[in-house]
């Protein structure tokens, strides 16, 4: 008898004698279920993660490289050089100007045609 | 329309390019290494190939994987000898250049290059009728003992090379460093200034010598190639050092002392 009076205590809901309340889950701004309509909001969204995605990519292509802040060489003082104001192209007489332009053009060409790297010691 | 831009857009930057090639010397090197450059990929397929089948003997060991190996094999070292002497053919073009510069060295190192041309060639000969897997372990053991010297011909060649190319920026530079001298714009107190030229000259002889001396290198020590390319790029960039220097002189002179 004792167990009846409790049997409800820990389940209100479950009172018969209050009318229970249907919770209907449905919204009032469903989302709408026809296929074309989601095949374009998923288009839609692809657009806007793929123009995210370029943004970001042009962002980081254009962005400057961080500055160096390693110490530059404190030049040696050499004395055997002339000391003349600046020596850019434009103060030398154009006499000279082709024969210097040659001269460090060879002067900057690398004369590497390295041979190919094999395994010689490889035995089939 | 279009394809007509395209078209003027191609020859035009065609015609850039082959007025860069402005020595034959260079215009043939070009073609050679392209050549040599082919070679190379059609090598690095069929090393994979070998390499594949082999794998595949050690896989499942039966007759047939065996002779494919086999046949692998052969190929891959075939095509491994044509990507080398395709190599050294450029290369001993490529010495036409700066030959002027030290034509008996220079000769020198081109009959040695082409000798191993030769040697590659009759090796493929060989190679095509090996058909055991023996005989094809004991041509890669002579393979091995013969690349210490084809390494040291060809190291030897590419700093002849460079040994020659920096002989001629010295003999523009003098050339030049005359030329300013005897300029009539040129005010004459810049006389003492040319005195540290000779100098420097001296210098870049006695790097470009260096390094050419430590490709005499003996080979015979050991059985793996003893690298000196390296320790000659140190003498070959000190060589290149004095050569900016007296550069960089001269245009101090010809600035400062120009009426």
């Amino acid at each position: 008898m004792r167990d009846n009076l409790l049997q409800n205590i820990d389940v209100p809901q479950d009172n018969p004698t209050v009318p229970t309340v249907n919770v209907s889950a449905d919204t009032k701004n469903k989302l709408p279920k026809n296929p074309k309509i989601i095949a374009l909001m998923i288009m839609i969204l692809l657009i806007v993660i793929l123009s995210i995605t370029a943004l970001i990519v042009s962002a980081a292509k254009t962005r400057r490289p961080p500055v160096k802040t390693t110490p530059t060489p404190t030049p040696v003082p050499n004395a055997e050089l002339v000391e003349a104001p600046t020596s850019s192209a434009s103060q030398i007489p154009k006499e000279f100007q082709i024969q210097f332009n040659e001269i460090e053009k060879e002067l900057l060409k690398t004369e590497n045609f390295l041979p190919p790297q094999i395994d010689s010691a490889l035995l089939p | 329309m279009l394809l007509c831009f395209l078209i003027i857009l191609f020859t035009s930057f065609t015609r850039q390019v082959l007025a860069q090639e402005a020595t034959p010397a260079a215009g043939l090197f070009e073609t050679y290494k392209t050549d040599y450059l082919f070679q190379q990929k059609i090598y690095q397929e069929d090393y994979l190939d070998y390499f594949r089948k082999k794998q595949i003997h050690t896989q499942y060991g039966t007759l047939i994987t065996q002779k494919d190996k086999n046949e692998a094999t052969i190929k891959f070292l075939i095509t491994r000898n044509t990507m080398l002497k395709a190599y050294l053919l450029a290369l001993r073009v490529k010495l036409d250049q700066y030959e002027a510069q030290n034509p008996t060295d220079t000769e020198i190192a081109q009959i040695g290059l082409s000798k191993l041309e030769e040697w590659l060639v009759e090796q493929n000969t060989i190679l095509s009728s090996i058909n055991n897997e023996s005989d094809t372990s004991e041509w890669a053991e002579t393979f091995k003992n013969k690349y210490t010297d084809i390494q040291q011909q060809i190291y030897t060649s590419l700093v002849q090379n460079e040994a020659n190319q920096k002989t001629l920026v010295l003999k523009d530079i003098k050339k030049l460093a005359d030329d300013i001298k005897n300029s009539p714009k040129i005010k004459p107190e810049s006389q003492q200034w040319f005195s540290s030229l000779p100098t420097k000259s001296d210098l870049v002889i006695s790097a470009l010598n260096d390094a050419l001396k430590k490709t005499q290198k003996s080979q015979y020590s050991g059985s793996n190639f003893q690298d000196f390319y390296s320790e000659t790029k140190i003498d070959l960039n000190k060589a290149n050092g004095y050569l900016a220097e007296m550069v960089s002189n001269l245009k101090s002179i010809v600035v400062k002392f120009s009426n």
